[in-house]
């Protein structure tokens, strides 16, 4: 009965880290990926300050100012002959980017503290970066999709990973770090992998969620909503309330702030939000973010005049809405000043070291099995440095061609490159792998404990 | 319920109960490992009583963070052993068979398609519960994003571990059953 047990449990071992292993196969490049750039996308903030250094900042601004530069900024477009804008999104200063900043359909602006328009907004490498986190520089849906998968697959790799290692808790401290065998690479993918297991649980949750609400909102529209994607969103996070179709003046931003700043002193309000302004219907919403919450904020409504129409629920409302306006906090790290961001930064490198460790592992455990595959070994390099050094490549870029350059290009040819010449340099000089990624002279009792 | 207390205190026991486990790690007595997770425990429960979700997920950072300074300490204390000479693979495999890539292709397809319907067809099946029960169509509808990632995870991870095709597809086919009834 022991025996019969013990080999069940066993087999689940196997079984378990053979999933593990042929789904990290799989996306192990692009997961690898996703985590670098999350883990500095964490500081977007602050990177944006970096990269628009001369941008006005300050600590607040008054409601009066917010609305002067609203009505320069539409009255400019409507000069311009611009399209009417659908969204007019104001930018309020927060503690880790103080600035005021107005983005329509057709572009952004930096406002200073008069109500005077400062600047253009050129932050396109820290948008560049933001982008390639989100969507892999693909096209909206199908790159957020993609990215989504993603977030499952880190979930399930999470799962067949703690399944795949019954000594996860008796081995909980052991790291042999420098060894010269493969223990240290094994030891480095496990403990890692063990200590970020919730960040990494949260992580792909948020991030699947996030990205596949899509396909899950098209599902539900097909069913129940007559395949009205926007009304299945709008369900969780509130409808928007259309104003007078007669009233086509300029909206009224500084009330709404005011009446903020007067009835919800404690909540900060972190945008104020332009729905189809000088069109029939326009309505404003402010978002403004709740202490001690996980929610990104609660959405204030108001009509185009300024009369308060209630809220989205988002902090109060159905439990349904307050877990799906976590996500993003969650998911982003930005719930507590930069100590938080700090501690997301490390624990997402930890998680990309998972990562690259991990396919490490997988090509010395094929090269044991007499599977001697130098080029790819060396194109998995490739990905493993060439990832932050085309990172570095477009902040350079950045630095040196201005705010137009072509970031896309330079990081996917670059990283693309990387990878080829890598494993054509692999193949030329039958790369050999460093001991550290074969458990070949591993002592076998240092072994015993790992499923690789 | 604990009273409420402030967050800092439940963060600080967390912290400990880090420290309890890592002292307390392949010694004897093992109760104060036993000890480091009932701290550990009470720590993320009194974090949840003072600060809810918010609470538990500051503290847990505590906690992930304290772990990551140990390693890092076992880390930079891990002695560098004798560098290992390169050993060249025992033997030389077999090529990959065409067999095989269709036998993998397969598998992958399973896993994303069929991976994909069969959770959506159960988050449809708990959304349906959920309506059933009276909640709100937030909720409902909540519910279905929220799980759909997590049941996805979770049919990757059983199908792969199914021994045989037709159990992968018997198992496929009973998740996209769950549709049936939020179709009706």
């Amino acid at each position: 009965m022991g025996k019969t047990g013990s080999s069940s449990s066993l087999a689940t071992v196997k079984k378990a880290l053979s999933a593990h292993s042929a789904i990290g196969l799989v996306v192990s490049a692009l997961l690898y990926i996703v985590c670098v750039t999350g883990a500095v996308s964490v500081l977007y903030p602050e990177m944006q300050r970096l990269e628009q250094p001369n941008a006005p900042e300050m600590t607040s601004i008054a409601p009066g100012m917010v609305q002067k530069a609203v009505e320069t900024v539409l009255a400019q477009e409507r000069a311009a002959g611009v399209a009417p804008t659908t969204h007019l999104y104001v930018h309020l200063p927060v503690e880790d980017l103080p600035r005021t900043t107005i983005t329509t359909d057709s572009g952004a602006v930096h406002i200073d503290r008069d109500g005077s328009i400062a600047m253009p907004e050129q932050i396109a490498w820290s948008d560049f970066l933001i982008a390639l986190h989100y969507t892999l520089s693909l096209p909206s849906i199908w790159g957020l999709t993609l990215v989504g998968v993603l977030g499952v697959m880190l979930i399930a790799l999470a799962m067949t990973g703690v399944v795949a290692l019954p000594r996860i808790f008796r081995d909980a401290f052991r790291l042999k770090a420098r060894s010269g065998s493969g223990v240290a690479l094994a030891d480095w993918h496990n403990r890692l992998s063990t200590w970020t297991l919730p960040f990494a649980l949260a992580l792909g949750f948020t991030g699947a969620a996030i990205g596949l609400g899509s396909i899950g909102a098209w599902t539900i529209a097909q069913v129940d909503y007559d395949g009205d994607t926007q009304a299945v969103f709008s369900s969780i996070f509130g409808e928007e309330r259309a104003g007078r179709k007669s009233f086509t003046g300029m909206p009224d931003v500084a009330g709404p702030l005011s009446q903020m700043q007067s009835n919800y002193p404690d909540v900060l309000p972190t945008y104020a939000i332009l729905h189809d302004p000088l069109q029939p219907g326009q309505h404003v919403q402010v978002v403004a973010e709740h202490s001690r919450r996980l929610i990104f904020g609660e959405y204030y409504e108001f009509d185009a005049e300024g009369n308060f129409r209630g809220t989205a629920g988002l902090a109060d409302g159905d439990i349904g809405r307050q877990a799906a306006a976590s996500n993003y906090k969650l998911h982003f790290g930005n719930f507590g000043g930069l100590p938080v961001k700090i501690a997301y930064l490390v624990f997402g490198a930890a998680l990309s070291v998972v990562c690259a460790t991990g396919m490490f592992i997988w090509l010395a455990k094929r090269r044991r099995k007499g599977h001697v595959e130098p080029a790819l070994h060396a194109a998995w390099h490739g990905v493993v440095w060439g990832c932050p050094a085309m990172l570095l490549a477009t902040a350079f870029a950045r630095i040196t061609l201005g705010n137009d350059a072509p970031f896309i290009a330079i990081f996917w040819i670059g990283l693309g490159l990387t990878i080829t010449l890598s494993a054509f340099w692999g193949v030329r000089n039958r790369f050999k792998p460093g001991p550290s990624a074969d458990l070949d002279d591993a002592p076998k009792s240092a072994l015993k404990s790992r499923p690789l | 319920m604990l009273p409420s207390q402030p967050l800092s205190l439940f963060a600080a026991l967390a912290v400990i109960a880090i420290l309890l486990l890592r002292s307390a790690w392949r010694r004897r007595p093992k109760w104060p490992v036993a000890a480091g997770w009932a701290a550990l425990s009470l720590a993320m429960v009194g974090a949840a009583n003072s600060a809810g979700a918010w609470g538990v997920t500051v503290t847990s950072i505590w906690a992930i963070g304290t772990a990551l300074g140990l390693l890092a300490v076992a880390a930079w204390r891990s002695p560098r052993s004798a560098s290992v000479r390169y050993r060249a693979a025992r033997s030389t495999a077999p090529p990959v068979e065409q067999r095989d890539t269709s036998r993998r292709l397969t598998t992958f397809l399973i896993l994303t398609i069929g991976g994909l319907a069969a959770s959506l067809a159960l988050a449809l099946g708990v959304r349906l519960l959920f309506q059933a029960a009276g909640n709100s169509d937030a909720d409902a509808n909540a519910a279905m994003l929220l799980l759909l990632p997590v049941l996805w995870a979770i049919l990757t991870f059983v199908l792969l571990i199914l021994t045989s095709r037709r159990q992968q597809f018997v198992f496929l086919a009973a998740c996209l059953a769950c549709v049936i009834p939020a179709l009706g």
